[in-house]
């Protein structure tokens, strides 16, 4: 599988190069503003904008038509006002759009989903219908529109050299708006975290917010012709999204929404030409080769956020199960060592020792299969030590564990006893159940809190603190 | 194996008992939920007919005690029962009065609208709300004093009118036991007079009502019983013996640290 | 961005030479290429001696929808460095047909392809040479609206349906908060269509756009979009703005990349799959529309039913919860309606602007009523209106997308609610405003009339004889409040046309019996609230005067009643004020 994965990228040229280089560029440009647009929770609004754009686009090219047919301009002039018009068309309609939804939720006392949805439909609408209508003045393709294909759109090169256009374009939209985020970083962070704190600051909150809509407008205007303006959304909230999973650090998380960026983009493309062919030669489809690596880049990039969902290394789903199931095994085996412990102080004149089916009987609420486990873990780690015939005896390793963990039970009885309300014999369930949760430092607190009690509520003795571990 | 099943059991268990008859018996709940306060190891039997308070600081865990009790946030551990069977069983004979803010008031519907939602669950699925259900409604919300607020939208209410909307959706579902989260809160002095009467009129008829109240001013004044919290019960019982300067310091003085972090912790591993 | 000068640049050149009609056309129902496999490799190869648009290049005849194929194509064509010569087997591999040559200017540089191609494709229709003589709009329009066709009546019939469909669910959708989860399920219907299509080819070959079929991959995907958000939301710390649009890209891009493989299934004729992105109302048939009335039919009656539980969930989850209704269930109802309306809806529509149907008809309905019945109601009124004028118009006018316009009657429609809508509306709401700033300043006046005679008198409460001989002139009343003369003018002459005050001369004016009344009325409630404040809210007595102002206007009778009686004083009496000069102070303390 893996072989064949490489002699399938085996096959890169100098055009892949320049197709990957445009999409990493492409993606790292949109994830500057769409992690700004995620910590904002605004992220829909970039699906409004790159919806949005579709007629802006098409009104720049109805005026570079207009302002070529009235002959104000030499023809070697139209590619730098096509530019013109197309960036500042950006920026009307990012910021128009905004200001439009806000204006129609304020007018019409909306929702801001619902304003959203109103106000970016029918403005995508009004584009599709101005590129039928306008067909003769703008050739503009719905198909290219809505999935973009950026494998022809690499084969541009910029005049007079062999670097292609969308690298120079999207490289250009990137450096400027790593220099915003760089210049402006203080602003844009207090703005989002607390805008009213902003506003009183003296930072104009609002100010930031269109700005940020008119960069990111700028941003999906650049790479609507690689990615087409559906895809667009993706690469500006997945790498963002990613990047909250795997770190809480403001800074961290702009890095590594770029670089995720940035390696779904390159991973996407070879994607493109490995797994398709993979997959569908396995199905009897020879002629499959290649998909469109737009797409791709968009999977690859929702793949790589469902790896950081189960594999974050401190909130993914895995280290959540596995500290879940670590916990359970740790309340178990605590369990086990405190009911050795205190059968132990009851029969102090008989050597102690319990068997494992008897444990599993007595502590009921604890699967067999966890209490097994927890048993043998505590064999291993010298706790426990097995007798003939099944049966368990403390080591002194263990007797010192049991002992701090008695320690807490009962200190936190003596604390329950003192602040509730409570009969005697209610205590114990909870401080069954919270002893696992308090260690030495709590401890310590505790009895120092209660000026270190000698017995519990039911007259049993307070287990003094463990010399060392 | 003599010797093992002969193992002393910690002798720090004890058995389960319920009074049949009280209205809401909660046994040795304990409530750790994801951002919200911690409650420990509460006990409590309510007694019957009678105007309770619960009263405590902010992040008291007032509302939080009230949830658990209709399931709408999990248990640690503890049982609740209501007129000695647990809450599911028992759903038709509780009404719940959440807080005014949890909705959004410009939702789409009439003051009788609204209060025919208590009925639903008696008219079952699918069935609409005929004339029948109307005046029961219209009755409802008569008692409030709002008879002639019926066919008002509910966003041209004032706020003490729509808490008594809300209060009119308990009275309709004629249950015996109430549940009521910061009625009084932010109400003007008509809707407070007529919240109370709602209550003494409950009373009376032989309800229990569970009220978080804020006001440590009219406690005494609204209240039979109290029932005062801090992240744990401090104290319960009749306003007269329970509601004293030591409680109230006791209860307000303070949220204790250590019953905060390792309530977190426990929290944590809960998830 | 050099594409899109290409797109600026093919204005001219290559395009008109279809115009002059040097172009043979084998086939018309296929649609016009670009030639530019050999060019691009030429270009990129470099072997091309300008850079420009050579004279006499082939021209390719391709289906529209395999224009991404094309692309792909051409980088293939590329990288194996295929010649020339070569090229006319691929063509025939692939089924297209060498159709023309084009004879556009020399020396025009093309620099890209994609863009070239899609030029010459979307101009082309309007062009072309054998295009019949359209009848006059009237008579056209008299011919949709008169149903004399069978499949104007199916069309219009399916599409109305759909658009009633729509905006029913989408009211409750809306009320839930969640409306734009209809987009997450509209793009996540993609990657269904290209999987039903490849599953059905590869079970049988040649069934592959059984409309059915495409509808059930369509709604398993669409389902399995909006299961991914809850589920983002539920396991993660997403938010679930970013999981809804993360959600839509993934699924939306995933079926991008299936639908250029799904071009390149041998033998697979995947044109037409398309239809489901931008709707194409014209390719309904009576059997399609059959089948959406059915679902119709099956997603109202549930609605209806269900009427007083999905209003009872939107509109308080929590006590619904706590009454024992099943949240959860009612929530997966709602979604699986949602995405049901939102699959159906595909064909109308199409998939990127189908969530404006579930948003669109109830946002306006909400201007319009109060009461969430009227609401569901005047919802599927508003969709069905737009869907109905929608396929109109684009039967009317061939080339308008029946999607766009669908989307834009909505729009329309919802602008007309937004400023006249009856009860939520921006003129109506400006007008009630306008009513209350009216009342506001009314009182306003009146209680500045008063306090000035109670001023001047010396006396605790003025006898309405008094009020009504003393004449104020506008320098009096200025000095009482910081107005401008200008505005004390227009709220006296309100006041004189509603006969509170009259004109005594030249802005010297007099209340009438009626309006000293008034003026008494207001005072005292003004006062009541007053003593009110000072008394139970701890309110310092000097800051009591502006809070006033504000909140008598909100004053309900049944507080003044109130407020009377807790202050003791009796009914017709006007109690001093706490702080005016006025004789009789007795500010509490």
């Amino acid at each position: 599988m893996l072989h064949e994965f490489i002699q399938l990228l085996s096959g890169w040229t100098s055009l892949d190069t320049a197709i990957a280089a445009s999409a990493a560029l492409t993606a790292m440009s949109c994830a500057l503003p769409g992690a700004w647009l995620v910590l904002r929770r605004h992220s829909m609004m970039g699906d409004a904008l790159s919806h949005a754009a579709l007629p802006g686009v098409v009104l720049a090219f109805l005026f570079a038509v207009g302002i070529k047919q009235a002959g104000w301009v030499s023809d070697s002039q139209e590619g730098a006002l096509l530019h013109v018009l197309l960036f500042s068309g950006a920026v009307v309609v990012g910021v128009g759009t905004a200001w439009l939804t806000e204006w129609v939720q304020r007018l019409g006392r909306m929702e801001s989903g619902a304003s959203l949805g109103v106000v970016f439909t029918s403005v995508f609408a009004l584009g599709l219908l101005l590129i039928r209508l306008k067909a003769d003045d703008v050739h503009i393709d719905v198909s290219c529109v809505l999935f973009g294909i950026i494998e022809t759109a690499a084969l541009d090169m910029v005049p007079g050299t062999s670097v292609p256009e969308p690298v120079l374009v999207n490289g250009v939209i990137f450096a400027v708006n790593l220099l915003l985020v760089v210049l402006f970083y203080k602003e844009l962070k207090i703005a989002a975290f607390d805008p009213a704190l902003a506003t009183s600051l003296g930072i104009p909150a609002r100010g930031i917010h269109y700005g940020l809509m008119a960069v990111t407008a700028l941003t999906v205007v650049a790479a609507f012709t690689t990615v087409g303006s559906i895809l667009v959304i993706g690469l500006l909230i997945i790498p963002a999204a990613t990047a909250l999973l795997l770190s809480e650090r403001l800074k961290a998380v702009l890095l590594l929404s770029v670089l995720i960026a940035g390696a779904s983009a390159v991973l996407g493309h070879a994607f493109t030409l490995t797994l398709p062919r993979m997959i569908f030669s396995r199905l009897g489809y020879d002629s499959i080769e290649d998909a469109g690596t737009a797409g791709m880049m968009s999977v690859t990039a929702g793949g790589l956020f469902v790896a950081a969902l189960f594999l974050a290394p401190k909130h993914g789903i895995i280290a959540r199960l596995v500290h879940r199931l670590r916990l359970g095994m740790n309340i178990a085996g605590d369990d086990v060592l405190g009911l050795l412990y205190r059968f132990e102080e009851r029969t102090a004149t008989r050597p102690p020792a319990v068997s494992v089916p008897d444990l599993a009987a007595k502590q009921n609420g604890i699967s067999r299969w966890l209490m097994s486990l927890s048993v043998r873990r505590l064999l291993r780690g010298g706790f426990v030590i097995r007798q003939a015939s099944d049966e368990l005896r403390l080591t002194d390793r263990g007797r010192a564990s049991a002992k701090s963990l008695v320690r807490a039970h009962r200190l936190w009885e003596a604390y329950m006893a003192r602040h509730f309300d409570l009969p005697d014999d209610h205590l114990h369930e909870t401080a069954d159940r919270v002893e696992h949760f308090i260690d030495e430092g709590i401890q310590d607190r505790l009895q120092a809190e209660l000026d270190t009690p000698a017995k519990d509520p039911h007259g049993k003795i307070i287990p003094e603190k463990p010399a060392s571990r | 194996m003599t010797e093992s099943t002969a193992l002393p059991v910690p002798a720090e268990t004890h058995a389960v008992e319920h009074p049949l008859s009280s209205p809401l018996s909660i046994h040795d709940m304990t409530v750790a939920y994801h951002r919200r306060p911690v409650i420990w190891d509460v006990d409590y039997d309510a007694p019957t007919g009678q105007l309770i308070a619960i009263v405590g600081p902010n992040g008291a865990g007032k509302s939080t005690l009230i949830k658990a009790v209709l399931d709408l946030v999990p248990k640690v551990s503890g049982e609740v029962r209501v007129f000695g069977l647990p809450y599911a069983k028992q759903r038709s004979r509780v009404a719940y009065v959440p807080q005014r803010t949890s909705v959004d008031w410009d939702f789409p519907v009439s003051a009788q609208d609204v209060v025919a939602m208590g009925l639903y669950r008696r008219l079952g699925w699918c069935r609409p709300v005929t004339k029948k259900w109307r005046k029961k409604a219209r009755e409802a919300l008569d008692r409030v004093g709002l008879a002639d607020f019926a066919r008002r939208q509910i966003s041209q209410l004032s706020g003490g009118q729509q808490q008594r909307v809300f209060l009119a959706r308990a009275l309709v579902q004629e249950a015996d036991l109430y549940l009521m989260d910061e009625p009084f809160a932010g109400v003007d002095a008509a809707t407070e007079r007529a919240i109370l009467h709602v209550l003494q009129d409950l009373r009376s008829t032989g309800k229990t009502a569970l009220v978080v109240h804020h006001d440590l001013q009219t406690v005494s004044d609204y209240f039979d019983h109290v029932l005062l919290l801090n992240m744990r019960l401090i104290a319960a019982g009749p306003t007269t013996e329970v509601f004293t300067d030591e409680n109230l310091r006791r209860t307000y003085g303070g949220r204790l640290a250590l019953l905060d972090q390792v309530g977190t912790r426990l929290a944590e591993g809960q998830r | 961005m050099s594409a899109m000068l290409a797109m600026a640049m093919c204005v001219g050149g290559g395009l008109e030479a279809f115009g002059k009609g040097s172009l043979q056309i084998a086939n018309c129902k296929l649609q016009i290429v670009d030639c530019a496999i050999p060019l691009v490799r030429e270009l990129c190869l470099g072997t091309h001696p300008q850079g420009t648009h050579p004279r006499g290049t082939s021209l390719l005849c391709v289906p529209s929808c395999e224009l991404p194929v094309l692309a792909a194509e051409s980088v293939w064509l590329v990288k194996q460095g295929i010649s020339k010569d070569a090229f006319p087997n691929r063509v025939r591999e692939r089924g297209w047909s060498r159709v023309a040559v084009c004879t556009g200017r020399p020396q025009r540089p093309i620099r890209n392809l994609q863009f070239a191609i899609c030029s010459l494709q979307s101009s082309f229709p309007d062009r072309m040479p054998f295009a019949q003589p359209s009848p006059p709009i009237f008579s056209r329009l008299l011919r949709v609206l008169s149903l004399r066709d069978y499949n104007t009546r199916v069309v219009l019939l399916g599409t109305t349906l759909l658009g009633i469909t729509a905006g029913v669910v989408g009211t409750f959708m809306l009320l839930r908060k969640r409306a734009l989860v209809g987009d997450v399920v509209g793009h996540s219907a993609l990657p269904g269509i290209a999987v039903a299509f490849l599953v059905m080819e590869g079970v049988s070959p040649g069934t592959g756009k059984s409309l059915p079929g495409l509808l059930t991959g369509a709604f398993v995907f669409g389902l399995a979009g909006a299961v991914s958000v809850m589920l983002i939301g539920r396991y993660s710390r997403i938010k679930p703005d970013a999981a809804m649009a993360m959600t839509l890209s993934v699924f939306y891009g995933l079926g991008a990349a299936l639908f250029t493989i799904v071009q390149k299934v041998p033998g697979g004729n995947a044109a037409g799959l398309k239809t489901f992105l931008n709707g194409k109302t014209a390719s309904l048939t009576a059997d399609d529309v059959w089948l959406f009335a059915s679902v119709a039919a099956v997603v109202l009656t549930l609605t209806m039913l269900l009427l007083k539980e999905l209003t009872l969930l939107c509109f308080d989850d929590q006590f619904a919860a706590a009454e024992g209704w099943p949240v959860f269930g009612l929530d997966t109802l709602l979604i699986g309606l949602v995405v049901t309306v939102t699959i159906i809806g595909l064909q109308s529509v199409g998939l990127i602007l189908v969530v404006a149907t579930l948003i669109i008809p109830p946002a306006s309905a909400r201007f319009w009523t109060d009461d969430i019945r009227w609401m569901t109601l005047g919802a599927g009124l508003v969709g069905g209106l737009s869907s109905f004028g929608g396929t109109v118009m684009s039967a009317l006018f061939p080339h308008v997308a029946a999607g766009a316009v669908i989307v834009l009657t909505g729009a329309c429609l919802f602008t007309v609610s937004l400023c006249f809508g009856a009860q939520q509306g921006v003129a109506i709401h400006w007008l009630r405003q306008r009513k209350l700033r009216r009342d506001v300043g009314r009182v306003d006046l009146l209680r500045a009339m008063f306090e000035l005679l109670e001023h001047q008198t010396r006396e605790a409460v003025p006898t309405l004889e008094q009020i009504v001989v003393r004449e104020f002139s506008l320098a009096d009343l200025l000095p009482m409040r910081s107005w401008e003369p200008g505005a004390v003018r227009g709220l006296l002459s309100i006041a004189a046309r509603d006969g509170l005050v009259r004109a005594a001369g030249h802005d010297v004016w007099q209340l009438t019996p009626s309006g000293a009344e008034e003026a008494r009325r207001v005072v005292r409630n003004h006062r009541l609230w007053e003593m009110y404040l000072t008394q139970y809210a701890h309110i310092a007595p000097s800051h009591v005067d502006r809070d006033a102002d504000l909140i008598e206007h909100v004053l309900d009778p049944d507080l003044i009643a109130e407020l009377s009686r807790q202050l003791e004083h009796a009914e017709d009496d006007v109690p001093a004020s706490s702080h005016t000069t006025g004789g009789g102070s007795q500010a509490p303390d």
